[in-house]
């Protein structure tokens, strides 16, 4: 298992990413990836789930993170502007570019993604997984689509259309916790338990031991289910601080 | 903090693979056919019980069909399950069981969007008495097959079928199985009822036991000689 905890100047991020049983049985690698790239200009986080049947998603999966991070620099840089439909079809576009269509089939992806840039943030969301903002009032909450058994979601895949992405933008909460992961976690999480694990963390923040508690909650969902499980934890407090 | 507070109970976690039986009752079955079929089906319901150390669950159905369909045992537990005997008697309505295991696996309240792939196990003597065409392509157009072999949800279970006796319909039984890596099972006996369901059971428990139940893939050619089982 990777477990990062980092801070930046504006955040405070806990990325974990679990090689389930079943691909350290087969030799096979994590087919989830996670990132978050933060800068003076747009920021991004994001986890991804490259599709179990697709022999490179554990590529395509980190693919999608990287372009993520790109179009964040470029609407940083005021290259792009900062809209959940253009972002949305840029992802899009650029993952179609990345291999010829014959080969792309191969590197299949879910996203669970957050950009945010001058007080405004973008949540996106492309198959299943989990993602979860909770700003001290609200829940926000973008989950996966009704698939007719898991592990055969919507996803970044030469199939795809526009409306495969999920986007919503909304105003930066001053405060807030973002919690995403793949559907390793998701599908073991109790919803009626969501409020209180959003509650905790946005008291707690990024605490010493949450990598642990993280740890111990993986280890149980282990003994179920034998997928690669991640998860990004970020932490934001602005309030009594003038940001933007 | 305890974590694993927020994850769903133990039980909920475990992800259920459901197994749908549909078995020709029809007059022809009388005797000691009907009688394996119910022995065998008791075996196999102990062996899923006996199975100890899987992630998941094992989720049983029986429908029987004759002159109708009959859900005789609802999806459920197999630890939950006491199954009931059933006779033989009437004629072969196979359509109507396709058209009923495939409402069944499409209701998201009968087989849960979390559980694996089901496995639909298939065995008759005969010829549907609800189809009147002759030709294979009439077949391949049969509705209620095309419903259970089109379904959103339907056409991604496991299909295996076991013909028993000369009489049963081996090309409607192929095309139910839709697979030609997927052998048909002959019975001519009832030693050879049993070992399909055996052949079956093991087929099931080895899916649970995978690093990846959702793979359907025979794993290599389904001898079922004795030794085997």
């Amino acid at each position: 298992m990777t477990c990062k905890t980092n801070s930046t100047e504006n955040y405070c991020v806990l990325t974990l990413s679990y090689r389930g049983k079943g691909h350290r049985t087969t030799g096979w690698p994590n087919q989830d990836a996670v990132t978050y790239f933060t800068s003076k200009g747009g920021d991004f986080f994001g986890v991804a789930d490259g599709l179990g049947s697709c022999k490179k998603s554990h590529i395509g999966s980190r693919r999608i993170l990287e372009i993520g991070a790109e179009l964040a620099k470029q609407v940083g840089k005021g290259r792009l502007p900062f809209s959940s439909q253009v972002l949305a079809e840029e992802l899009i576009n650029r993952w179609r570019g990345l291999y010829p269509v014959g080969k792309l089939q191969d590197y299949c992806t879910t996203l669970k993604a957050v950009f945010v840039y001058r007080g405004e943030m973008i949540v996106l969301s492309c198959g299943d997984g989990l993602l979860l903002l909770y700003d001290g009032e609200q829940i926000y909450r973008m989950a996966g689509e009704n698939a007719a058994f898991v592990n055969e979601t919507l996803c970044f895949s030469p199939k795809m259309c526009r409306t495969d992405v999920k986007s919503r933008q909304l105003k930066c909460p001053e405060k807030f916790v973002l919690f995403m992961c793949t559907d390793g976690i998701s599908l073991a999480l109790n919803e009626n338990r969501e409020s209180d694990l959003l509650k905790h963390l946005f008291n707690n923040g990024i605490y010493p031991s949450l990598p642990s508690d993280m740890n111990d909650l993986i280890q149980e969902i282990s003994i179920y289910n034998f997928d690669d499980k991640t998860a990004e934890v970020v932490y934001h407090d602005f309030t009594g601080r003038t940001v933007w | 903090m305890d974590f694993k507070s927020f994850l769903k109970n133990k039980e909920e976690m475990r992800r259920p693979l459901p197994i749908f039986i549909l078995a020709d009752v029809s007059g022809s079955m009388d005797g000691a056919k009907i009688k394996q079929l119910n022995l065998s089906l008791r075996k196999m319901l102990t062996q899923l019980n006996e199975t100890k150390d899987i992630p998941g669950k094992f989720q049983l159905s029986v429908l029987t069909f004759n002159d109708q369909v009959n859900v005789v045992q609802p999806l459920a537990d197999v630890d939950q399950i006491t199954l009931q005997e059933f006779g033989a008697g009437g004629r072969t309505a196979m359509g109507a069981a396709f058209e009923k295991v495939s409402e069944l696996i499409e209701d998201r309240n009968v087989v849960d969007s979390r559980a694996y792939r089901p496995m639909i196990l298939l065995m008759s003597d005969g010829a549907p008495t609800d189809f009147n065409g002759k030709s294979v392509e009439e077949l391949a157009a049969w509705k209620p097959l095309q419903k259970l072999k089109n379904g959103a949800r339907s056409s991604k279970a496991q299909r295996l079928a076991l013909a028993i006796g000369q009489d049963a319909d081996e090309v409607l039984l192929q095309e139910f199985i839709g697979d030609p890596n997927v052998p048909l099972i002959r019975a001519n006996n009832e030693q050879e009822i049993m070992r399909f369901f055996k052949w079956a059971t093991m087929t099931v428990i080895a899916r649970m036991k995978s690093v990846n139940p959702d793979d359907i893939t025979l794993p290599g050619s389904p001898d079922i000689d004795e030794e085997n089982i």
